[in-house]
């Protein structure tokens, strides 16, 4: 049976935004690859300095040389490397401790949860960095402070978007089997709750990656973070300051790096957010 | 012959606070003291339209909210005096199916471990035992091994009540609340799970609270009915005596306005209608609640609350008119005129 | 009643209505070629269980489908001689916006919470009919005192969490009749609400039916509820419309194999019998996996190789009702031809 007329038009397929996305997710695991196999390269150490102080990028060095004659390809290598684990070791710490405090105090509710959100409120007050300067200056320079810092900055976001998620989930008929059937509250947090909520601490996770690799790479830049000789890629930004009209690609490797990084994974957040939105 | 379940003056309350500061302003009365007993092998029906506290007495007794007073007692033992380890052992006998089985269903979770996790809570058997005992149980229920193996998004509303059951029967209970069990699902589909809701009771030998506000399914499966308005029981009888005659109007009115297909002889759908709604659950008016919405209401009715108190026939009504014997208040003429309904157009040519 | 209902010209006239929802680049078949017509004033109820498509189909005759979400299609779709099909979306909307009134299930969710009933109902009007603040409130006045509520100026300022369910779709009706429509499509409007209050809305639709000479579609899963609302009766399952004909006559004597199973289930619920309740066997269909031909074949009694091919709506009893249709091979207890 043909039809007299079709009542409503196809709509035009919108220009696929998923080729951005995974060119990006390509960006990223090529620098993290990158980032890895970097030890085992066959290339000067990132401390090795040389005579050719300076040098241009030419076929001996990719990238050119820093004041020290330092191979600048290495050092943005091994910066990527510094800026990523560091970056991972913050996330981490955020993601289990801000978990941890978002499902007690979404589940449970009452003055601890008035407690806790206050607590984490007056933490969010502060600007990250700047909070973020306040733990290092605390406990002194390094990767290991660094790291604390970053933990310390990322948990009151994700506590409270998993408290949000951990409150809606709890209205749920099955916590209320959960109890009936005699489950215990920790298992219901972790064994009912937690799998529910995970999409919105991975995407959590990677957005607040973002924040930490800027925010190391600032603390590195100010003479916080990590310490020299470890390059980090703002520390190099900073040292590259001094050479901007004499030796740009001094400036332009480390900021490239650094810029690409923060936007590949950037756009992969943005699309886990929309992927995992348009799945539940 | 002590009855399974005992509640007596069971009320449940819920604070009213302000906004901001958390003021106390004012209480919910969602149940407002009510009695009934329920035996052991018993299906009690408790009815009632929304906001009626019904669901609120289930989810009492089955300790998932906090009753304000009252006692509960469940095989002898006061459930409202027991706390910790002892509660927990006495929970495992009092279970519960809820009504959306959307919901009711973890739906990150496979349907093996759903109906496994009371025996696992409970630390029932080995791990494998456990599992041959899910196997069991999912047969029971009417579903294949390879739908255990699924989440519940891939399963139909009747197949996760079907699960919502198997689950409620894991840990052998002796009273199993059914609340609005079926309320969520086609009609087609009520037929099969109130099926096998009456096949388990005989082989597990189990006690039915069912909770509902459709009175169509109550007359073949409950030995007994409780209608409850306002927080409060007004009637409890035989079910065949209730849908035989309703002593108190609102039960009366309630079964009239049920629309169903057996009974159209009449044509049209019945003039004894409630109308208005029950009072506020956060107000405690004098007197009868239902007196507002009465046909037959006399001055009396709204000075003093009346008690369930037992008629001749052994029926607990709570209504002044009842109990005093004044004339059946069913064969008077109503002393208000609520607003008539309008008469419906002839749809229906005489019956064949 | 029969003999005009026959000769009465259809006033809203569906042929061949199919709907497909677009889910992950694929099109899934809702509703699956469904004609059916209503005379002026007449009522149709719309009868099925969840997954039929009733719902799906009372959005698409209403327009209330966006293309992104639904493709439509149909052989012929009139409303009151005006031919739907041969003209632009705009046009259309216009015209389904404008004559078919809609009720919609959940009062709670079809209106906006933020906003009081008044200025809910007067911007509509305002919208619709283009008239002065002052003459959208006097209409909005008149439009609530007519579905029956009271103090209407207090009322005027509530926002809609202050009403009951019962009021609150009483307020939706009033929207529905905002553009004095012909035609009433009420999608499960009792269905969110208390039995003693579906009384009162059922009363209330009857009388606004005769006073303002509306045609009325109602759609339902309540079998119970419908006898009493609506003359012709149509049953959908999986998409297809199973039977159709006068209210009486689908009660009394259902010729397809689901409306007498579904009938027969829903009576042995009320039924004060021992035994068990009357079931019809196999599970739900489910859209997009539904075999070739007549839907309920997996669950069917009567299933015959026949069956592959769908069976057309045949007549019933064509001597005594020429109105009573069900779309079985199996119509008159013989096969057809």
């Amino acid at each position: 049976m043909t039809s007299e007329a079709v009542l409503s038009r196809t709509t035009k397929a919108a220009a696929s935004p998923d080729f951005v996305f995974w060119a990006a997710a390509l960006v990223l695991a090529g620098l993290v690859v990158l980032a890895s196999v970097a030890p085992i390269l066959p290339m000067p150490s990132y401390s090795a300095m040389s005579t050719a102080r300076l040098a241009s990028p030419n076929p001996a060095h990719w990238f050119g040389t820093d004041q020290f004659g330092r191979d600048l390809l290495v050092r943005v290598l091994f910066g990527l490397r510094t800026s990523l684990w560091i970056g991972a070791l913050g996330v981490t710490a955020s993601t289990v401790l801000g978990t941890a405090v978002g499902l007690i105090a979404g589940y449970t509710g009452g003055w601890l949860d008035t407690v806790c959100m206050r607590a984490l409120d007056s933490l969010l007050a502060f600007p990250s960095l700047l909070l973020a300067i306040g733990v290092a200056a605390i406990l002194g320079p390094g990767a290991v402070s660094t790291a604390l810092a970053l933990g310390i900055v990322g948990v009151p976001q994700m506590a409270r978007i998993v408290r949000a998620g951990t409150l809606s989930e709890s209205q749920m008929q099955y916590v209320e089997a959960a109890r009936s059937v005699g489950t215990k509250t920790g298992s219901i947090l972790l064994r009912h709750i937690l799998p529910n909520v995970l999409h919105l601490i991975s995407v959590q996770m990677v957005m607040f990656f973002v924040v930490a690799v800027l925010t190391e790479a600032s603390l590195s830049f100010l003479g916080l973070g990590i310490q020299v000789p470890v390059p980090s890629l703002g520390s190099m930004l900073k040292e590259a300051r001094d050479y901007v009209g004499t030796a740009p690609w001094f400036v332009v490797a480390p900021g490239a790096a650094l810029t690409l990084s923060v936007l590949a994974l950037n756009i992969f957040a943005d699309g886990l957010r929309t992927h995992a939105g348009s799945r539940s | 012959m002590t009855p399974l379940l005992r509640v007596t003056d069971l009320a449940v309350e819920f604070p009213v606070r302000s906004p901001i500061l958390r003021r106390r302003m004012g209480q919910i009365h969602a149940v407002r003291g009510v009695s009934f007993e329920l035996h052991k092998g018993e299906t009690l029906a408790l009815v009632g339209e929304s906001g009626s506290g019904k669901s609120t007495v289930a989810r009492a007794i089955a300790r998932l909210t906090t009753a304000a007073q009252g006692r509960l007692e469940f095989d002898g033992v006061d459930l409202l005096e027991l706390s910790g380890a002892e509660l927990r052992r006495a929970r495992r006998n009092i279970q519960t199916i809820f009504q959306n089985p959307y919901s009711s269903l973890n739906r990150a979770w496979r349907v093996d471990d759903v109906i496994a996790e009371p025996l696992a809570a409970y630390g029932v058997g080995t791990v494998a035992e456990r599992r041959d005992s899910v196997a069991a149980l999912l047969a029971r229920v009417g579903l294949s091994p390879e739908m255990g193996r699924r989440r519940p998004a891939g399963l139909s509303g009747g197949q996760r009540q079907r699960v919502g059951i198997a689950r409620a029967i894991a840990l052998r209970p002796q009273l199993v609340i059914c609340d609005e069990a079926t309320s969520a699902l086609d009609v087609s589909v009520q037929a099969q799970i109130l099926n096998l809701l009456v096949e388990l009771r005989e082989e597990f030998a189990l006690s039915y609270l069912f909770i509902t506000h459709d009175l169509g399914v109550v007359r073949r499966l409950a030995e007994r009915v409780a209608v409850m308005h306002a927080g409060l029981i007004v009637e409890t009888a035989p079910t065949r005596a209730l849908f035989g005659q309703a002593l108190h109007p609102y039960s009366d009115a309630l079964l009239a306005a049920a629309p169903n297909l057996v009974n159209v002889a009449g044509g049209g759908i019945s003039r004894t209608r409630v109308s208005g709604s029950p009072p506020s659950p956060l107000s405690t008016p004098p007197g009868c609640l239902f007196a507002d919405r009465c046909s037959y209401a006399l001055p009396g009715c709204r000075e003093r609350a009346p008690a369930l108190a037992t008629q001749p026939d052994g029926r607990l009504v709570a209504c002044h008119r009842v109990q005093n014997g004044i004339a059946k208040w069913r064969d008077s003429t109503p002393l208000r005129n609520l607003p008539a309904p309008t008469s419906l157009p002839a749809l229906r040519t005489s019956r064949t | 009643m029969n003999a005009a209902a026959r000769t009465a010209v259809p006033y809203f006239d569906m042929r061949g209505l199919s709907v497909f929802y677009r889910s992950r680049g694929s099109l899934v078949r809702i509703v699956d070629r469904v004609s059916f017509s209503v005379a002026e004033g007449q009522a149709l109820g719309i009868v099925g269980e969840s997954g039929s498509g009733k719902s799906t189909l009372a959005l698409a005759a209403a327009g209330l489908l966006r293309p992104e979400e639904a493709l439509i299609e149909a052989d012929q779709m009139t409303l009151g001689g005006t031919d739907l099909l041969r003209m632009s979306d705009a046009t259309r909307a216009r015209i389904q916006g404008r004559r078919i009134g809609f009720v919609f299930q959940n009062p709670h969710t079809a209106l906006n919470p933020l906003l009081t009933i008044g200025r809910q109902l007067t911007d509509h009007v305002r919208w619709h009919m283009g008239l002065s603040q002052a003459d959208a409130e006097a209409r909005a006045v008149t439009l609530l005192g007519e579905v029956g509520i009271g103090d209407i100026r207090r009322r005027m300022q509530s926002y809609p969490h202050e009403f009951s369910g019962g009021m609150l779709q009483r307020v939706t009706i009033a929207m529905a009749l905002a553009c004095d429509p012909e035609l009433l499509i009420a999608d499960e409007p009792t269905t969110a609400l208390d039995a003693s209050v579906q009384a009162d809305i059922v009363d209330l639709v009857t009388r606004l039916r005769q006073d303002r000479r509306l045609t009325l579609i109602w759609i339902t899963h309540d079998l119970a509820l419908l006898q009493h609302v609506v003359d012709r009766v149509a049953v959908m399952y999986a998409g297809q419309l199973s039977e159709m004909g006068a209210t009486d006559a689908v009660y009394s004597a259902p010729a397809h194999p689901y409306t007498k199973a579904l009938l027969s289930s829903v009576r042995s619920l009320w039924r004060d019998e021992e035994g068990k309740f009357e079931v019809i066997p196999g599970a739900p269909p489910t859209p997009g996996r539904l075999p070739t031909g007549c839907a309920f074949q997996p669950r069917c009694p009567l299933v015959r190789s026949r069956c592959i091919q769908t069976p057309p709506l045949l007549p019933v009893d064509p001597q005594h009702d020429g109105e009573h249709l069900a779309a079985c091979w199996a119509v008159n207890g013989t096969y057809a031809q």
